[in-house]
């Protein structure tokens, strides 16, 4: 019996998952629920009947409805009434922005690689209710109440400062109590492009706090905030602390904070503190009365000067000193211009600040300078004057310093020694000091080794020979493409009569020269007519050529005459004097030049 | 295109605009140290960081201004030897070289033991030496390339061969000695101090027979002059080591008549070479 139900189970079940594959897809979408109000969640479910696989499409953006991503998805089968049923459901929260009627219109996904289209749905969304009105109030509570948890609080002297001024500033973390922090992960940081400030150190901590009604542990960083951009300017500071949470998923930023707390054991995380914008004021500083030497000294600050040394030899550095006292911007205060005039070579000064390191606003600044005396004598450090503005007076104050006097005695003299190795030099010389041992106070140009070049390394080397190689092969390449054998041989040719005739000037041997001249007009006639043997041409033949070549009636005349000459000479023995010889030659040459 | 995000901009720069100069200024930096400790009297602290300085980089100031500082302390020798430093960096500078001058006579060095330089073998025109010739041959390659064939007729193209060949093997030959000059210098070292156990004469390095500390002297020089090293067959100085680890070195004189073995202590050269 049981056999028997067990074979009829398994031919139904082969039959109803086989009939699956081939089950008709239909797609259903609804709001779960269809009405809500403002401040509640509805549900947009897509049910695919048929399937199980995933589809593939995106939903449409409706204005005013927010689709969280991603969707909750859930696959089944079941028999119902027998009936073998498949589906695929996705399920989105759908949070509304406003009230009124949303229509999510009919779109399409793909299914096994078909197109199905997803009905048309309705969502209606209420205005909210006096229930609705109560919980979001308390919302807001819950999140004012996690805001009085942790925050920062800025602290500035003044509403507005000056640009370039340097002014203490305080950034207070408080923490409450209550609040299981582990550790404050980031030190505060400025939001705002206004203002430059020092680095924040360690902070000075204070228990105990009362505010809100709560008890709180302050940590103040001290700072110097100095103003960089004129005009009404933003600032605010952003934290980041650790806190030990309860290990739960669904806590604690998102849900109320005092219906779970953090306390107990459980994970960190992270949780950003901020404080509130604040704005400031940063105003330029007056034009009006001021003075031509003000570089950018703000604050209220006094002046002094030393020198290390009174007597010196001439080129031997000095130390001057130069102190800036009191309150004011030293974090960004230029240096002092020291204008000696041309009796001292002054170097760049070496910075050096005591004070309170964390404003960089009160204490006192050093620049100190190595002065050379160039000359003997006793000299003066003439006062150096500085210039700085008072933000609370609003008004420049001019300063002094003293003058210092210096006895500089002369330098050991050196007459220029008598040539030997290395007065040798390539390079135009200086002029000297004539002062030995002078002390340079400039570094100069720095190198990195004392090495002799090499020149197989130079660049420029290298370079030349590709440049010259590629053009000695380019040469060498246009010589053999235009290396035609017959016309070499030919040119060959040309050179040893033409050498043959200056022979024959040379030594007056008319016949010698006459036969050389007939053989090569032949030769460039032959060349010029395209003649293989020139050799044999005969005079008749040559003028032939000469005319079927287009040559000009005059070339042509000369030709002959010159043949004719030439023939007379060689057969009929008629020598003409030296000077005829020579003419007869020359006038040889420019036939044949106007003969190619 | 995605815009840079405006750290890596940052970043970016603070490397060009901020911290490459600051790399340039930190040398200038202990520069400037050195010479305010000159200026308060410290002339040990002065030498120091300059010593310390030159180990990594190099200028004609900071050489000059230690040799100025060894000529202070009378060490006249070391004055010497970064004089010759100061002056390969900028030989065109009188006041190193008056000072030059002034501290070799102070050690007691004569002419005679110097090395002679001429302008056009200096070894700092070598590249421009070999550029020329290069230049030379290889227009005179192309001349003949170009415009003379064969067989030759005429005697100009002879003359112009003649002329190539002449202007060629004297640029070689300028190139050949300046070639000379550069690995002298490179072999070149000052003597500054002696270790000798039997010193001979004060402010004089014994140049020894053999390579040992028991060794007599073959000759002895003053401090502060020349002394070429010994080339090996590999092309690097010749060196001995003692079995004590101490380092020997085979030198002698320009003029060659005074020959020796000194320690590794006792000198220094006047270029960076590898001892």
């Amino acid at each position: 019996m049981y056999q028997k139900h067990k074979i009829i189970f398994l031919v139904l079940s082969f039959f109803s998952f086989g009939c699956l594959g081939y089950a008709e897809i239909k797609v259903e979408a609804t709001f779960e629920p269809a009405t809500i109000t403002l401040s509640n969640a509805s549900v947009y479910k897509i049910v695919v009947h048929g399937s199980q696989q995933g589809p593939v499409g995106s939903v449409p953006h409706i204005e005013g409805l927010n689709f969280a991503s991603p969707p909750r998805t859930l696959r089944s089968a079941s028999f119902i009434n027998g009936v073998p049923s498949i589906r695929f459901e996705l399920s989105f929260t759908v949070t509304p922005a406003k009230t009124g009627t949303f229509t999510v219109p009919a779109w399409t996904f793909e299914v096994e690689q078909k197109s199905y289209q997803v009905p048309q749905t309705v969502l209606k969304v209420l205005p909210p209710n006096q229930e609705d009105k109560i919980r979001q109030a308390q919302k807001q509570q819950q999140q004012q109440d996690l805001k009085q948890v942790a925050f920062l609080e800025f602290i500035c002297p003044r509403p507005f400062i000056f640009l370039g001024e340097t002014v203490p500033a305080k950034v207070s973390l408080y923490l409450w109590d209550r609040l299981p922090v582990t550790r404050i992960e980031q030190i505060p940081a400025k939001t705002g492009f206004g203002f430059s400030m020092t680095d924040l150190g360690q902070p000075t901590e204070q228990r105990n706090v009362r505010k809100f009604n709560k008890s709180y542990t302050v940590y103040s960083w001290d700072f110097g905030l100095t103003g960089a951009l004129i005009g009404k300017q933003k600032i605010s500071f952003d934290s980041m602390i650790r806190v030990r949470v309860k290990n739960n998923r669904n806590s604690p930023f998102s849900n109320p904070f005092f219906s779970d707390p953090f306390f107990g054991f459980g994970r960190e995380e992270g949780l950003k503190v901020s404080s509130e914008s604040t704005d400031l004021e940063v105003r330029p500083i007056p034009l009006e009365n001021r003075p031509s030497n003000f570089l950018g000294a703000i604050g209220d600050l006094s002046i002094s000067s030393a020198i290390d040394n009174n007597r010196v030899s001439v080129g031997d550095p000095v130390r001057y000193t130069f102190l800036i006292s009191g309150l004011g911007n030293f974090g960004a205060m230029p240096s002092p211009k020291l204008l000696l005039g041309d009796k001292f070579k002054v170097g760049p000064p070496a910075f050096s600040f005591e004070g309170n390191e964390n404003t960089k606003q009160q204490g006192s600044q050093t620049f100190e300078f190595i002065v050379t005396p160039l000359e003997a004598g006793l000299i003066e450090i003439p006062p150096v004057s500085f210039t700085y503005f008072n933000p609370e007076q609003e008004k420049y104050y001019a300063l002094n310093t003293n003058a210092h006097s210096l006895r500089v005695d002369p330098g050991e003299k050196w007459t220029v020694p008598e040539s030997n190795g290395y007065l040798s030099t390539p390079e135009p010389l200086m002029k000297s000091s004539q002062d030995l041992f002078q002390t340079d106070s400039e570094p100069g140009k720095w190198i990195d080794s004392l090495s002799t070049p090499i020149p197989y390394k130079s660049n420029i080397f290298w370079i030349i020979q590709f440049i010259f190689f590629a053009l000695f092969i380019s040469a060498l390449l246009t010589r053999l493409k235009k290396g035609n054998p017959r016309r070499e041989a030919q040119r060959q040719k040309e050179r040893l009569l033409e050498g043959k005739a200056r022979d024959a000037l040379k030594h007056k041997d008319p016949s010698g020269l006459y036969q050389a001249l007939r053989r090569r007009i032949r030769l460039r006639v032959g060349i010029a007519c395209n003649q293989s043997n020139a050799s044999a041409l005969s005079s008749t033949e040559i003028i032939t050529l000469l005319h079927k070549k287009g040559y000009k009636k005059e070339l042509i005349d000369e030709v002959v005459e010159l043949l004719k000459i030439c023939d007379e000479s060689e057969y009929a023995g008629t020598t003409n004097g030296s000077s005829n010889i020579e003419s007869t030659f020359k006038r040889t040459l420019i036939i044949l030049k106007r003969l190619k | 295109m995605k815009p840079l995000h405006p750290n890596i901009l940052f970043h970016f720069i603070f490397l060009v605009g901020i911290a490459f100069p600051l790399l340039g200024e930190s040398k200038d930096m202990i520069f400037y140290d050195a010479v305010r400790a000159e200026a308060s009297g410290d002339l040990e602290k002065a030498i120091k960081i300059y010593k310390t300085l030159s180990e990594k980089s190099h200028s004609a100031s900071l050489h000059a201004n230690l040799a100025n500082l060894f000529f202070k302390v009378e060490d006249y020798a070391k004055a010497v030897l970064h004089f010759r430093k100061a002056i390969w960096i900028d030989p065109g500078n009188r006041d190193y070289i008056a000072n030059l001058s002034l501290a070799l006579e102070m050690s007691g060095v004569t002419p005679q033991n110097l090395p002679e330089s001429s302008p056009i073998f200096s070894p700092r025109f070598q590249t421009i030496t070999l550029i020329i010739f290069s230049l030379f041959a290889w227009s005179g390659i192309l001349t003949f390339t170009l415009f003379f064939r064969l067989p030759i007729i005429s005697k100009k193209p002879f003359w112009i061969a003649a002329l190539f060949l002449i202007g060629s093997f004297t640029l070689s030959w300028i190139f050949l000695k300046s070639a000379e000059h550069t690995s002298r210098l490179n072999r070149e070292v000052i003597a500054i101090q002696s270790l000798a156990q039997h010193n001979e004469a004060e402010n004089a390095l014994a140049l020894r027979v053999f390579a040992g500390n028991g060794s007599s002297a073959n000759t002895i020089i003053p401090l502060g002059s020349s002394l070429f090293l010994d080339l090996g067959e590999d092309g690097l100085p010749r060196v001995h080591k003692s079995p004590n680890g101490e380092k020997w070195y085979l030198a002698r004189s320009f003029s060659g008549s005074d020959k020796g073995w000194i320690q590794r202590n006792e000198f220094e050269p006047i270029l960076d070479l590898e001892l």
